[in-house]
């Protein structure tokens, strides 16, 4: 299978704090991969600076998206390109209407790419079947983008963007956080249905029960900015009930 | 020398006026309603007071769609071809009259005002008349160094409503002209006045002041929008003189590259169960000056009253500057008032939201832009006029 991203030694730091230390992943076409580790290990680090936000200084290593390095391009480049990052904490815009927001973000990912406008027709249909997939309710498509929403219809919202935007990698940051189990699986049935041969989902999660839902093909252990651990999804099960501490002693030694 | 220059062959008034208007004075940055005023920009200027009319047509200037009736004002001049014809049926009189109006010598542009201000326009409703088409006042500046001084009399009979628009601008090419305007009104009892004020005067000054009386039971809204300006100065004081009125004042300023807006309300309760709402949003870009001094005055007897006042702003350059000075002055002892005032910038985390979901930076900016001000940018009404503020605040 044809490999969507590839890290490379990756080393990262915010200010001064050096939170990524080398590290290496490989995630190939039609895989899931679930990121665990305790807190501080730099999961959302590893998020952010897939996605392209600034306040992150590459310092050493590669990002390889699709055979392209990408560390220099903008958070909207690599959207265009087929990237995705659902958020941990979705973010309010007040006064911009959810679904005015994701035409424009259609619209200029087809501008990019130099592909047509969609039409008002199609963009409808599209968005009546992709709402459908995570149940999101009709007048939340119409209000200010996750203004006023629930933490669970956020996280609803985030994976309707995904599925609207139909993206080959994407990135979940600690979905199922602040969710509840109903949620829980209507999110994991929504990113369940997308998943196809063509994509790619990268899943940050602390807690294993979302891998009851997304089941994933291989799990990794991220701690201290690198990856000690990697398994299938056994190795999730073996985290829940020994903690991370004994991969703390494991990696120390 | 705290004062304008005149080219006083220009102006065609007597002498002796000329003699109270030179001993009046600027007022300076030690008084505390004007201290961030600085004089420099119009003291360079030689102003004059010889005007002609150019415009024969509204196109060419920057308006959005106008429905109802339209009076333009040029370099202070009634300019009539392009103007509705004055009316005076159902309920409506609109006149340009001798400006006879008494007027109280508290500041400069007072004196200015009194003094060069010859004709005003004056606007009346009689009781019970709901005017349905709203007043257009387009004033409008048409040449540079110019010193155009105007006046507005606003007089709503008991149970009457209007809508009035203001609109203050330049032509394209016109540098340097100051309007300095004032507007009296008066609403009755159970009347309704709404005014929405678009200020854009690009490289020219502006300094404007009303002062409103709200009768019984009245209501008053006005909405403010400034953009552009090489200075721009507003003073809006309201005396709520009758019980169980509605007072609301909302406003977005925008000052850009090396523009200033000051903004100065005083909202004055002086009876009681009355309700007014104050909501100002700053948005300033370059090294742009924007200033917010709103004040909530509550007197002795006035009980009951609701007063909420509150000014945001972003900053959106590093150099981008803001004066905030909320004020409630309450001597009422049974009253709900607060006031609040908050100045940042475009949260980071909303724009790297907005980015990774391919939203570019420009149309990212403008999302947070829109989703600043959309609160006041609602209070207006029209739809046109929605867009073209919005088109203003993008554009600059």
């Amino acid at each position: 299978m044809e490999t969507v991203l590839k890290i490379e030694n990756l080393h990262c730091k915010v200010q001064d704090q050096q939170i990524l230390k080398g590290l290496n992943l490989e995630i190939k076409k039609g895989e899931v991969h679930a990121i665990m580790g305790p807190n501080g290990s730099g999961k959302s680090t590893l998020s952010s600076v897939l996605a392209g936000k600034e306040d992150y200084e590459i310092t050493e290593g590669k990002i390889l998206y699709q055979n392209e390095e990408i560390s220099e391009l903008s958070p909207e480049e690599r959207s265009w390109k087929g990237m995705f990052l659902a958020f941990q904490y979705p973010i309010e815009i007040p006064g911009v209407s959810n679904i005015n927001f994701l035409r424009t973000a259609l619209n200029e990912k087809n501008k990019a790419l130099g592909k047509d406008q969609i039409s008002a027709k199609d963009f409808l249909k599209m968005v009546s079947e992709k709402s459908a997939l995570v149940g999101l309710d009709n007048k939340l498509k119409n209000r200010s983008v996750n203004e006023g929403f629930s933490g669970g219809e956020k996280k609803r919202n985030e994976i309707f963007q995904m599925a609207m935007l139909e993206p080959t990698l994407s990135i979940l940051d600690e979905t199922d956080s602040g969710l509840d189990i109903d949620a829980l699986k209507i999110v994991s049935n929504g990113v369940n249905t997308l998943k196809s041969k063509d994509n790619a989902t990268i899943v940050i999660t602390h807690y294993q029960r979302l891998l009851d839902y997304i089941v994933p093909d291989f799990v990794h252990v991220l701690y201290d900015g690198k990856i000690v651990k990697s398994g299938d999804k056994t190795l999730a099960l073996e985290l829940e009930e020994r903690g991370y501490d004994w991969l703390k002693l494991e990696t120390t030694i | 020398m705290s004062s304008l220059n005149f080219d006083k062959n220009s102006f065609s008034i007597d002498s002796e006026i000329w003699d109270s208007i030179d001993v009046a004075k600027l007022p300076t940055k030690y008084e505390e309603n004007w201290r961030y005023l600085k004089w420099g920009k119009l003291k360079k200027i030689e102003f004059h007071g010889d005007f002609e009319s150019q415009l024969t047509t509204l196109e060419g200037l920057n308006l959005p769609q106008l429905d109802g009736y339209i009076i333009v004002i040029e370099n202070g001049i009634f300019n009539e071809k392009i103007s509705t014809t004055l009316t005076s049926t159902n309920g409506l009189e609109i006149s340009i009259n001798e400006n006879n109006l008494v007027s109280y010598h508290n500041t400069y542009f007072d004196v200015l005002n009194a003094n060069f201000a010859i004709k005003a326009i004056k606007i009346k409703t009689t009781k019970g008349a709901k005017i349905e088409d709203s007043i257009n006042i387009i004033n409008v500046i048409t040449s540079s160094n110019g010193l155009v001084n105007t006046k507005t009399h606003l007089e709503l009979a008991d149970n009457s409503s209007l809508v009035l628009n203001e609109f203050y601008l330049s032509s394209t090419k016109t540098v340097n002209g100051l309007t300095n305007h004032q507007c009296h009104i008066s609403i009755g009892e159970k009347a309704q006045l709404e005014i929405n004020r678009y200020q854009y005067p690009n490289h020219n000054f502006q300094i404007c002041k009303d002062d409103i009386s709200q009768g019984e039971e009245s209501k008053f809204t006005s909405n403010n929008f400034s953009s552009s300006g090489k200075l721009v100065r507003n003073d809006i004081n309201v005396k709520v003189q009758g019980e169980n009125c509605h007072t609301e004042l909302n406003g977005i300023f925008a000052p850009s590259e090396n523009e200033f807006i000051d903004n100065h309300t005083v909202i004055d309760h002086i009876s009681p169960n009355c309700k007014s709402y104050e909501n100002y949003k700053g948005l300033i870009k370059s090294n742009g000056v924007g200033v917010f001094n709103g004040k909530v005055i509550v007197e002795k007897d006035a009980q009951q009253i609701e007063a909420y006042q509150q000014n945001n702003n972003i900053l959106i350059h590093d150099d981008s500057s803001v004066f905030s000075k909320p004020e409630l002055e309450i001597y009422a002892d049974d009253v709900k008032c607060s006031h609040g005032s908050t100045t940042g910038q475009f949260d980071d985390e909303a724009l790297f939201y907005l980015r990774s979901r391919g939203i570019s930076h420009s149309a990212a900016m403008e999302y947070l832009t829109l989703g600043f001000i959309h609160e006041i940018l609602n209070c207006f009404k029209n739809e046109n006029h929605r867009e073209f503020i919005l088109k203003q605040i993008l554009m600059n």
